[in-house]
């Protein structure tokens, strides 16, 4: 089920019902049968998949967690140069047990997501030769398993670092790995954080049961009105791109960062407010993205979890690898030590942005993305000192508001424009739309060229919708707004209550099929 | 530890870090700001900063910092 | 408990508002002449009393005329067709009727497309419509698989298709606070309803296709069957079997022309022959009968698949005839 659903709210509904009635101790009970019910309707064969992850990321946490006890003992009897060699054995055994589950888990992802992309590859590889007639196996991606994969991931590299001790019941772990509001999008949650409030017995607090509920109805009114609206014009543009002018592309672009936007921030809110309906805090995804003020600034407020898993597991570790060391010397050779101390860091940026791009789709356009992404990134890097002294140059007041609102725009725009690469069909199509944005532009000040085949009715449903988004974002961004709601008296909130139901009952879209019921259910 | 507090004033000159205890969590050093720092770091007192080190706790203030070094120090001699 | 004081009264009110909000957009934006409005009066006040029903497609409410069965054959009948009915849609409506009803005979109108085409959420929803019972309602939202249209089955207000329509918000409040809105039906010549489900019009097809041939769903071919349609179909067949009502699988009359492109007719009567043979059922085809184009001329039709006023009248004689020689 999808949870913008009414099956999912009755589901939700029964559960929390169900949680609070029953002893402490086995309120985590409830949330596993709970969870790996919502896994079942998934299909697709989750649940096998899931039980190869959490029995293998199981037996790998726990083999570590022996083998750190083993040592703490061992430490003790010992002089401090032989506790230095000893500490190195068993770090040696560590990464082998690691290296094992982070090959099978992540094979296994890779197996299910990119059989056809590298199949189709290798056959266009062997074609140089006539061969390339392999099929692929062409396995059913069940929803999910890209995101509780790094999950179940993090979770193993964690351990290993030292930084969490393994759970010892194999139950418990199956929940961390398949907490139904993280299912199909994430978030991507981590153990230190999520565990312990996994396994906690609560009562009820009448507070959580009103944010919760708040939240997801927030975010049924943004999927409903804002994300499920623009979806038609989306898929006009992006579907026929050769009947437009690269104006109308370039609009298309800016449409569809706003429509994933509210899609899977929807997501988000709706998953969240569930969670805490349990009194469960996940991990939030976004913080106002669009205000950010530089690329750098919105992957630090975009999708988070994402970015932050490959930051701390990807980018970290190559950053300081010797490999990265190495080329950072050969930076510091040729470049001089302010660029080549920056080397390492474009190594690994760009194994990661390598990575990022490969994590959303199995495609060479993700790919291209992921490169651009991080190319804009390592550009604006090197060139800060440069573009300091221009600033400097022409007088321009940073902290103004001017200013502010100029970098804000100007990111966005950056951003919507490299949606061209998820938008269009294929890499070929992307790079064709891309061209044409800049050699085709065709201004037109018509509404056919501005909102294609859009009722105008439904334009105004989105232009509400997207102006109480962006007050409460403002709101948001001084201050925590749910938090402001509550505060309100009795009377604003029931009228903010009753305006959302009515405009997600008559604005709202209601007709929109996807898989997985969202955006990010695809990757 | 003054020679740390240089290292780390060449990097970001208008952040106090004789004060400040949030350095990571509260995003003041960003990612590439903190691999910049373990380059130098590692070159300044030769050490090898590895990946198990690389927590919050570890660089949040110039004290975490510095402890973090000295502990390095010592495991290597 | 303390909890349970704010939250009960908190669900009500948030209910409550529900159902007025839904009460005041189907007040002002429910076109006050939709014949579905007419056929469920009509179809509350018989209720408790009908022995028979009609169910099937477009091709089902233009051709039973409950007014003519009744009075040759005494019976006590509604025409319960549907715009592309699927049999899923037949299967909710038959349920409900024989829950509410002593019914001992149903008829069956086939159309090429009852098997053939996969269900619309337009042709559900019409279905939806014409249930009257909450118990009907909630098991037939149940039932529907597709989450979307669930949504609107539940609430009208997300399927209104102009808010802005001033127009007719005017007109449906002006016909609605009318005094006799009560008993008032629509007029004949836009929507063609007469009574009972039964929908007629005086309109002559004049022999010209609309289209050069017929859609995938009106062309029989048994490789190609809606699997669903079949499931629910046999479902239909079982309960009927199940309750001793009579079931009477009645293959309507189209056009020549439309016959010209119409698949594997014969094979059709066969099809439909096994299973009425397997379920105890009766047909009547009216399509592989001799002197097809004498009985049914253009003149029966109002387009090439629909009947019309005329051709009820001679469709319906002639099965009353046949059913009256089996009594």
């Amino acid at each position: 089920m999808t949870v913008n659903s009414l099956s999912f709210l009755a589901f939700l509904a029964v559960t929390v019902l169900v949680y609070y009635l029953i002893p402490k101790k086995t309120q985590w009970v409830c949330l596993l049968i709970a969870s790996l019910y919502f896994c079942w309707t998934l299909g697709n064969g989750l649940l096998g998949y899931l039980s190869l992850t959490c029995l293998s990321t199981y037996a790998a946490v726990r083999l570590m967690g022996r083998l750190d006890e083993k040592l703490e003992k061992q430490l003790a009897g010992l002089a401090p140069a032989q506790k230095k060699q000893q500490k190195n054995v068993v770090r040696k055994q560590k990464k082998r047990i690691l290296a094992g589950a982070l090959v099978l888990n992540f094979g296994i992802l890779v197996l299910v997501k990119y059989d056809d992309f590298l199949v189709g590859n290798l056959n266009r590889f062997l074609g140089i030769w006539g061969r390339g007639n392999l099929t692929s196996p062409g396995f059913l991606v069940p929803l999910g398993i890209s995101y509780y994969t790094l999950q179940s991931m993090g979770y193993a590299l964690d351990v290993y670092k030292g930084k969490v001790k393994p759970e010892k019941s194999f139950w418990k772990t199956a929940l961390f790995l398949c907490f139904f509001p993280q299912m199909t999008q994430g978030p991507i949650g981590r153990f230190p954080d999520l565990a312990p409030q996994l396994f906690a017995g609560r009562s009820f607090s009448y507070d959580n049961l009103a944010m919760g509920c708040r939240r997801i109805l927030w975010g049924i009114f943004k999927k409903a009105v804002i994300a499920d609206r623009m979806k038609p014009v989306v898929d006009t543009i992006f579907g026929h791109p050769n009947r437009y002018s690269g104006m109308t592309i370039f609009l298309g672009c800016i449409y569809m960062s706003i429509q994933v936007y509210a899609d899977f921030s929807a997501y988000m809110d709706i998953v969240a407010g569930a969670a805490q309906l349990f009194g469960i805090r996940i991990a939030e995804n976004f913080r106002r993205p669009f205000f950010s003020m530089s690329l750098a600034e919105y992957w630090r407020r975009w999708h988070m979890t994402l970015s932050g898993w490959f930051r701390d597991y990807l980018f970290y570790p190559l950053s300081i690898s010797k490999p990265a060391v190495r080329f950072g010397k050969i930076g510091k050779k040729y470049f001089g030590i302010r660029i080549g101390r920056l080397f390492p860091a474009i190594y690994a940026m760009v194994i990661v942005w390598f990575s990022t791009g490969l994590w959303h789709d199995a495609s060479w356009r993700y790919v291209l993305w992921g490169a651009a992404n991080g190319a804009v990134m390592i550009a604006s890097m090197c060139l800060e000192p440069c573009f300091r002294k221009l600033k400097q140059a022409l007088h321009i007041p940073e902290e103004s508001r001017g200013w502010k609102l100029f970098s804000m725009l100007r990111t966005f725009l950056l951003v919507s424009l490299l949606k061209v690469f998820p938008g269009a069909g294929s890499t070929k199509e992307a790079l064709k739309l891309l061209k044409k944005i800049f050699t085709d532009f065709g201004a037109e000040l018509s509404y056919e060229a501005f909102f294609p085949k859009m009722e105008a009715m439904h334009l105004a449903f989105i232009g509400v919708g997207l102006a109480a988004f962006l007050m409460v974002s403002i709101f948001q961004e001084k201050a925590p707004a749910r938090a402001n709601l509550a505060r309100k008296p009795m009377a604003v909130r029931w009228c903010c209550y009753f305006l959302l139901i009515t405009c997600i009952l008559c604005m709202g879209a209601f007709e929109i099929e996807m898989v997985g019921g969202f955006a990010y259910a695809q990757y | 530890m003054e020679q740390l507090m240089n290292i780390l004033k060449e990097l970001r000159p208008e952040v106090d870090f004789e004060t400040e205890t949030a350095l990571i969590d509260g995003a003041i050093l960003d990612s590439f700001d903190l691999v910049s720092l373990i380059g130098e770091l590692n070159e300044a007192f030769h050490i090898e900063i590895s990946f198990d080190d690389v927590e919050p706790e570890n660089f949040n203030s110039a004290e975490a910092m510095m402890s973090l070094i000295r502990r390095l120090q010592e495991e290597d001699s | 408990m303390r909890n349970i004081k704010k939250i009960v009264p908190r669900i009500f009110l948030l209910i409550a508002f529900v159902v007025l909000l839904e009460a005041l957009v189907r007040f002002l934006y429910e076109p006050y002449d939709r014949y579905s409005i007419y056929a469920n009066r009509e179809y509350e006040q018989a209720m408790g009393s009908l022995d028979t029903i009609y169910l099937g497609t477009s091709q089902a409410y233009y051709g039973f005329d409950p007014a003519l069965f009744d009075a040759e054959l005494g019976t006590n009948s509604f025409n319960m067709g549907t715009g592309s009915q699927s049999m899923f849609v037949a299967w909710q409506l038959l349920q409900e009727a024989v829950e509410n009803n002593p019914i001992e005979n149903v008829f069956l109108g086939i159309s090429f497309s009852s098997l053939m085409k996969e269900e619309t959420d337009d042709s559900v929803l019409a279905g939806y419509d014409r249930m009257v019972t909450l118990k009907g309602k909630l098991r037939f939202i149940l039932s529907d698989q597709n989450g979307n249209r669930r949504i609107n089955e539940l609430f009208y207000s997300t399927r209104v298709e102009n808010y802005l329509n001033i127009k007719r918000v005017q007109k449906n409040i002006k016909k609605k606070l009318s005094a006799d809105y009560a008993v008032m039906k629509p007029t004949a010549s836009d929507n063609e309803y007469s009574c009972r489900g039964y929908r007629t019009t005086d309109k002559v097809f004049d022999g010209e296709r609309k289209n050069e041939e017929n859609t995938y769903y009106h062309k029989w071919n048994e490789e190609e069957l809606n699997e669903e349609n079949v499931s629910y179909f046999k479902k239909i067949l079982e309960l009927c079997q199940e309750k001793g009502i009579s079931v009477s699988l009645v293959i309507l009359p189209v056009t020549g022309v439309f016959l010209e492109d119409a698949g594997d007719v014969e094979g059709m009567h066969t099809y439909f022959a096994e299973m009425a043979e397997t379920y105890d059922a009766a047909l009547y085809d009216y399509i592989n009968i001799e002197n097809r184009e004498e009985l049914f001329p253009d003149t029966c039709f109002r387009d090439s698949y629909h009947m019309n006023t005329t051709g009820a009248q001679v469709f319906g004689n002639l099965l009353i005839s046949e059913l009256k020689k089996e009594q």
